[in-house]
C-alpha cells in the first residue's frame, strides 16, 4: 500500500508545485518512465507546461484513476463533461502539455475537440485559428480549390 | 523566472501547426470534407494529407464497429452510359462529389463499388479502378486479351479493404466462346503491380448458372449469384475458389424472376422476386455467418409502401419486378436489422426492419430520373435495372 501512496513533486514553469499520488501521475507514461528510471525521487520541472495547465491534466489523470472500475460509458461522459468545458485555446495548451507528458487517452481527447471544434470552418477560419500564415501563393491557392470544388459546395 | 506563456495563444497554436506529428493527430479526426479543406491550409498540412500512410490511417480510424460507413448511394444503370448519368441518394449529407467528370469516356457502366473504390468498364474491354474522392483512377485491360479478345468473355471483380491491406486485387474471370462454360482466373495484385494468368480454372454447369458479371465483395471474399443450388465464391487471401449454398428456405408459389445478391457490413444479403402478374413481393435473405445455409428474413410488399407514399408508381409493368432495384444497408450501431431500400419511379423508399415501417428516403424531384415513365407507356425505365453501387468517402490511394 505505502507505494500506491507516494507522491510524486511536479514543478510548472510559473513556480507552482503540486503533489500527487504516484497512482495518478503514472497516467503520464513520462513520468511513469521517470519513476521506473528512479528519476523521480525530486521535483520534475516542467518547463513548458503553467500550472494552471498542469492542474487541469492532474484533474483528468485523477478522474481516470478514480473511475478505473466505471462502465465505458461512463468514462465517455465524464470525458465529454471536462472536454466541453475547455476553450479553444486552452486545448491547444492540453495538447501540447499532453503529448509532452505523454497522457495518450488525454491527447486523442483534446485532438478529437479540437477536431470537432474547427470541422466546419473555413480554410481561412482554420488559418486563424491556428495563427498559419498563408504560404501559398494565389495562384497555387486556385488550383487546389479548382481540384477540390466538391468540397467547397455545401455545407455540412 | 520564466514568464507565463498560459495565455498567448499564439505559442501553442503555433507549436501545432508547425509540429507534424500534433497537426497530423487533429486532421486524421477531421471527416472527409473538412480533410479537403485543410489542404490548402498551409504546405504542411497539404504534405500530412497526401502522405499514402496518413491516407490509410485517416480511413482506419474512421470506420463504425470495422466497417465503413458509405455516406451515399450511386444509382446507375445496368448498362453503357455517359459518365454524367446517374444519380446521387444521400444516405449521411449530401457531397457533390465529381465522380467521373474527370474521366475522359464517353461511355461507362459501373461494375462495383468496393470499399471507396468503383470499378468500372468502358468500350473496348478497358476497365478503370477509381477513387471518386480523390479523382485518382487507374486503367487496366485484361492481360489476356491482347491476342484473342474478341474470342473470349471477361468479367472483373475487386476486392479491397483499406481496414485490412492498403492493398486491392482484381480478378478476372474469361471464358473462351469456343468452350463456353470452361473459366479461368487471373489474377491482379496491386502489391506486385503483376497479374497471376490462369490462377485457377473451372467449369459451371449450365443448370446451375452463376452470374459471373456482379461480384460482391464481403468478408475477404468475392460472392456471385447463383441461379441453382449452389454458386461460387473466391477467397482472396487464399486464392481458392469454394461453392456457396444458393438453395432458399421459403419460395413463392410463383417461378423466380429477379436475385439481387449484396452486402453491407459484413452480411450477405439476397431479394427475390417472383414472376406474377403485379410483382411487388421481396423475399429477403440473409447468409448464415457460417456460409452454411441462407436465412429468410422477411417477405415484403411494396403495394405496403404504395399506401403510404401513393405517388409511387410501382408494378407498371406486367410480370416484371415492379421497381427498379434493392440493396440493403445496415446501420452503423451493432444492432442487427438492416433498412431494405427500393427504388422506383425517382423516388427511393425502404422498410426499416427497426421500426417495421416505410419510410422516404430521397426523392430525385422532377424530370426523368431512374424507374420513371419515359417515352410511352410500354417504355419504362422499370424495365432496366439500377444497381446501387455504396459511396465511401475516403482518401485511399491508388
Amino acid at each position: 500500500m505505502a507505494s500506491t501512496l507516494k507522491k510524486i513533486i511536479l514543478k510548472s514553469c510559473d513556480g507552482k508545485i503540486l503533489e500527487v499520488e504516484e497512482a495518478v501521475a503514472v497516467q503520464s507514461q513520462m513520468i511513469k518512465n521517470m519513476i521506473e528510471d528512479d528519476c523521480a525521487n525530486e521535483e520534475i520541472p516542467l518547463p513548458d507546461i503553467t500550472g494552471e495547465i498542469l492542474s487541469m491534466i492532474i484533474e483528468y489523470c485523477k478522474m481516470h484513476v478514480d473511475g478505473e472500475n466505471n462502465s465505458n460509458n461512463e468514462l465517455i461522459a465524464r470525458d465529454a463533461d471536462f472536454i466541453t468545458r475547455v476553450d479553444l485555446n486552452t486545448l491547444y495548451y492540453l495538447i501540447v502539455a499532453a503529448n509532452f507528458l505523454n497522457v495518450k487517452s488525454l491527447l486523442d481527447l483534446t485532438c478529437q475537440r479540437v477536431a470537432d471544434i474547427i470541422k466546419g470552418k473555413s480554410p481561412e477560419e482554420i488559418r486563424l485559428t491556428f495563427n498559419i500564415k498563408n504560404d501559398f501563393t494565389p495562384e497555387e491557392e486556385e488550383e487546389i480549390r479548382k481540384k477540390n470544388a466538391w468540397a467547397f459546395d455545401y455545407k455540412d | 523566472m520564466k514568464i507565463s506563456t498560459m495565455f498567448n495563444s499564439v505559442s501553442a497554436a503555433d507549436k501545432i501547426a508547425h509540429n507534424q506529428d500534433l497537426l497530423t493527430l487533429i486532421l486524421l479526426r477531421l471527416p472527409m470534407k473538412s480533410l479537403i479543406k485543410f489542404k490548402y491550409v498551409s504546405k504542411l498540412s497539404r504534405f500530412i494529407i497526401s502522405d499514402p500512410d496518413f491516407c490509410l490511417s485517416h480511413t482506419r480510424l474512421h470506420h463504425r464497429h470495422g466497417f465503413l460507413s458509405p455516406t451515399a448511394l450511386l444509382l446507375k444503370g445496368d448498362r453503357f452510359t455517359p459518365p454524367s448519368e446517374f444519380s446521387i441518394v444521400p444516405l449521411k449529407h449530401y457531397s457533390k462529389v465529381p465522380f467521373f467528370h474527370y474521366i475522359n469516356y464517353s461511355d461507362i457502366k459501373i461494375l462495383q463499388s468496393c470499399n471507396g473504390f468503383l470499378l468500372c468498364e468502358s468500350y473496348r474491354r478497358s476497365y478503370l479502378v477509381c477513387n471518386p474522392t480523390t479523382k485518382a483512377f487507374r486503367k487496366f485491360y485484361c492481360p489476356s486479351n491482347s491476342c484473342n479478345n474478341l474470342l473470349s468473355r471477361f468479367r472483373i471483380s475487386l476486392a479491397f479493404d483499406p481496414l485490412r491491406s492498403p492493398d486491392y486485387k482484381i480478378i478476372c474471370i474469361w471464358e473462351s466462346y469456343r468452350e463456353p462454360c470452361k473459366f479461368n482466373l487471373d489474377l491482379y495484385s496491386s502489391k506486385t503491380g503483376s497479374w497471376d494468368l490462369s490462377i485457377i480454372t473451372f467449369e459451371v454447369d449450365e443448370d446451375e448458372p452463376v452470374d459471373l458479371n456482379h461480384g460482391v465483395f464481403c468478408n475477404g471474399r468475392i460472392h456471385w449469384c447463383g441461379y441453382g443450388d449452389k454458386s461460387l465464391f473466391f477467397d482472396v487471401e487464399t486464392e481458392c475458389l469454394e461453392t456457396m449454398a444458393m438453395a432458399l428456405p421459403v419460395q413463392m408459389d410463383a417461378p423466380e424472376e429477379c436475385r439481387y445478391l449484396g452486402e453491407s457490413r459484413g452480411v450477405l444479403y439476397l431479394a427475390v422476386t417472383n414472376r406474377m402478374p403485379v410483382c411487388l413481393e421481396l423475399d429477403n435473405f440473409e447468409m448464415a455467418r457460417d456460409y452454411s445455409q441462407w436465412i429468410w428474413k422477411k417477405r415484403l410488399n411494396l403495394g405496403d409502401a404504395v399506401k403510404i407514399f401513393p405517388e409511387l408508381e410501382l408494378g407498371c409493368i406486367k410480370y416484371g419486378p415492379g421497381f427498379s432495384g434493392v440493396c440493403m444497408i445496415r446501420s452503423e450501431e451493432e444492432d442487427e436489422l438492416p433498412r431494405v431500400v427500393v427504388w422506383a419511379d425517382g423516388k427511393i423508399v425502404c422498410f426499416d426492419f427497426r421500426e417495421g415501417a416505410w419510410k422516404m428516403v430521397y426523392d430525385l424531384g422532377p424530370g426523368i430520373k431512374i424507374g420513371s415513365l419515359y417515352l410511352g407507356e410500354d417504355d419504362h425505365l422499370h424495365y432496366e435495372r439500377f444497381h446501387a453501387y455504396q459511396y465511401f468517402e475516403n482518401l485511399s490511394c491508388l
